[in-house]
């Protein structure tokens, strides 16, 4: 028997081993050098010890901190409002009486299969000053000057949040629906017998049965808000006032706009993921309470 | 749950690092040679401007120097800033290009953080050369780059409408912007269009302010590369700009290609850019016989203001790709085109319209003739004027500066804050950002 099991062993092995040598050639490797980066200054291809220097630096970068803010600021408005959209169609779309289920599904998680640059050019154009939005607007009366979306750091803000929920609630919604699947009928009927409303329904059953799905979601949604870049770098490329900048796009300027100093972005990545880490566990603190 | 939670946090911590931190970029030029041809390879962008004048260029080398066993090869690159600083970054030698392009405003940056990669070409005669590009391409006493075009600027605008409302050439020739907003405000009462326009949003527009501040031959940085923004040409600059905005006078576009429809459909009047703006403006065929050129004005009570200043420009840089062969073939290149060919010269001028900086080209009869669309000797205009931009050196940090600008001005322009209380804002912005670098 333990032949047996050494031998499958070995072939398994080799299976994930060429996976292993990539995973290590192209993840492991960088992230170990990076931590040698994070305690240098490079300016260009002249490289200096400087400890934590990059992180004091840091502490002191009203740009960093600004864009820190920004990406926040995004992660907070729009991750809930998206997550909260997302459950509610998934809830609808998982309804047996709903006729064309399957077009409506499709509809709805086809903007994920957009490229983010192009549907990012697609909103700048949308939400520019004579762009369709505008005109539309104007042609029913409801506004008499074009409304500067893209030209108010307010408005620019509303633009890139508006873009994120078309572009990633189909996504999220997707995930609901899979665990919808695993939710027995029985139960709704049984609190239908026991006189329970839908939206009674929906907080004591769905929400609790989708709490796994609700975590998993989140801590992606962290992730990816403040690792955001296509869309404020295509739609408003970070204006107007930086008021749209964020994090990763200050990271990609102090490396290929600004004098490259990858020591410097470097120390900020790692600030952004141990930002992420922390968040991630709060997340998963507070979905596990009971457990 | 509790391994699937771990699963999720590594999950996490690896995709976050790892997205952050690679930054991607491929390049996949060669320079090698194979079996006694050398390939020369160089980079440029502009599939309208410097890619036809380089394949001008190489086209008439090629002609006299037949047995050379040397290819050239011209490439056009996209995104062209990014692509140049990554191959640079990457420290590949290998993979460079042998001849690059570089605007004149990011030189400084790319030599002085990879002084390696970059060689001298110490044969130039800069005395060539306009004489404010002597600063721009050289660092730290040596000389980097070969000069190229120029950005000299002009006014451009509609002199049919200018004239509707009694303003003339001659009115607008060598004036201060103080009569210039007199003048402009006429233009703009009678029609109720727009004057000036920028490709950006006012605040965010760095064309304007770059433009103003060397027309008084002073830049962000003073000589030392030292952050200057308390210098009276970048306060009065800045209030130029306000005045023309309080004044109505001038509008900040979205963007360049909204700028331009403006400028067609004659919704903007004017507009000041370098002269390589001409081929857009002309590019509106219907327009010919509206439009002329003008000087740009100067800033009133700053010391040292002209009328000329610059927007743009480029030159050619050789990099140090280990290949001594392509090395040098790429220096003699340029050497003998691009220091010493009148007639290149003539020729780019006439099909590019390329506004180059080769001084003894400019006796070439092509830079006196009219041009028919302003109906204006508009090339001996940017002669003249070429000659007389004021040096500046443009450091390093421009970028970085230009960025905290936009974070800032747009708050000084609608009011909101006071001239010194920008300034020092920019002041301990660009300290806490560019830290002890």
């Amino acid at each position: 028997m333990n032949g047996v099991n050494e031998k499958t062993n070995r072939i398994g092995w080799w299976f994930i081993g060429l996976s292993i040598v990539g995973f290590a050639a192209f993840m492991i490797y960088p992230i170990v050098s990076s931590v040698k980066l994070v305690f240098s200054s490079l300016s260009g291809d002249s490289s200096t010890f400087v400890g934590f220097g990059n992180f004091v630096r840091l502490f002191h970068d009203t740009t960093f901190w600004s864009s820190l803010g920004n990406s926040f600021l995004f992660l907070i408005v729009e991750v809930p409002i998206m997550l909260l959209f997302a459950i509610i169609l998934a809830v609808v779309l998982n309804s047996k009486t709903l006729k064309l289920r399957g077009f409506w599904r499709l509809l709805i998680f086809l903007p994920c299969v957009t490229s983010l640059v192009s549907y990012s050019i697609l909103f700048k154009m949308l939400f520019s000053a004579d762009g369709l939005i505008n005109k539309f607007l104007e042609n029913i009366h409801l506004i008499s000057a074009p409304i500067p979306w893209l030209t108010d750091p307010t408005m620019a803000k509303i633009v890139i949040i508006l873009a994120l929920l078309w572009r990633w609630t189909g996504y999220n919604m997707i995930f609901f629906l899979a665990g919808l699947q695993n939710v027995s009928d029985e139960i709704y009927e049984a609190a239908e017998i026991d006189g329970a409303s839908k939206i009674q329904q929906f907080m004591h059953i769905t929400l609790p049965a989708l709490r796994p799905i609700i975590l998993f979601t989140a801590v992606q949604s962290t992730i990816s808000t403040l690792q955001l870049f296509d869309e404020p770098m295509n739609i408003t490329n970070g204006g107007p006032n930086n008021s749209s900048t964020t994090i990763a796009m200050y990271i990609y300027n102090v490396s290929f706009k600004y004098v490259p100093n990858f020591g410097y972005a470097a120390a900020m990545s790692y600030v952004v993921m141990f930002i992420i880490l922390v968040l991630s566990v709060i997340q998963m603190k507070v979905a596990n309470k009971d457990d | 749950m509790k391994k699937f939670t771990k699963a999720l946090v590594g999950m996490g911590v690896v995709m976050a690092s790892a997205t952050l931190l690679t930054a991607c970029g491929n390049s996949n030029s060669s320079s090698s040679s194979n079996s006694g041809t050398t390939t020369v390879t160089i980079w440029a962008d502009d599939p309208n401007f410097n890619v036809p004048v380089m394949k001008t260029a190489v086209k008439m080398y090629n002609a006299e120097h037949k047995s050379s066993g040397v290819k050239f090869k011209v490439q056009t690159e996209g995104d062209y800033n990014t692509k140049v600083q990554t191959v640079l970054s990457a420290g590949n030698k290998k993979n460079y290009p042998n001849i690059i392009k570089i605007e004149d405003y990011g030189a400084k940056k790319l030599i002085s953080s990879y002084q390696d990669a970059f060689l001298t070409q110490d044969s130039v005669n800069l005395s060539n050369f306009s004489a404010y590009k002597k600063s721009v391409v050289s660092y730290k006493g040596k000389t980097y780059g070969m000069p190229f075009d120029s950005g000299v600027s002009a006014l451009f605008y509609r002199k049919d409408i200018f004239k509707k409302y009694g303003v003339t050439a001659k009115d607008l020739d060598n004036i201060t912007w103080d009569q210039f907003i007199k003048l402009a405000e006429k233009v703009h009462k009678g029609s109720g269009k727009s004057i000036l326009g920028t490709g950006a949003l006012i605040g965010e527009d760095p064309d304007m302010v770059r433009q103003l501040l060397q027309s008084a031959g002073a830049w962000y940085f003073d000589d030392s590369g030292k952050l200057d923004v308390n210098s009276t040409a970048f306060k009065e600059s800045l209030k130029t700009v306000k005045k023309l905005k309080d004044d109505g006078l001038i509008t900040g576009y979205s963007d360049f290609n909204a700028r331009n429809k403006a400028l067609y459909n004659g919704n903007n009047l004017a507009v000041i850019e370098g002269s390589w703006f001409s081929a857009s403006i002309k590019a509106d065929k219907k327009s010919s016989g509206k439009w002329g050129i003008a000087t740009v004005p100067r800033l009133s009570g700053v010391k040292g203001a002209t009328n000329s200043t610059n927007e743009g420009g480029s030159s050619w840089y050789v990099l140090n790709t280990g290949n001594t062969k392509a090395d040098n073939a790429a220096k003699k290149f340029l050497k003998t085109m691009f220091d010493g060919n009148s007639s290149f010269y003539a020729k780019v001028l006439k099909n590019q319209a390329a506004v180059a900086t080769y001084k003894p080209a400019m006796k070439n009869k092509e830079w006196d003739t009219t041009d028919t669309f302003y109906n204006q000797k508009v090339n001996q205009y940017f002669k003249k004027n070429m000659n007389k931009i004021p040096a500046v050196s443009y450091g390093i940090h421009s970028s970085e500066v230009e960025n905290i600008l936009s974070g800032n001005l747009g708050n000084y322009y609608s009011g909101k804050t006071s001239l010194n209380a920008t300034i020092s804002k920019i002041e301990s912005s660009y300290k806490s950002q560019v830290g002890s670098n």
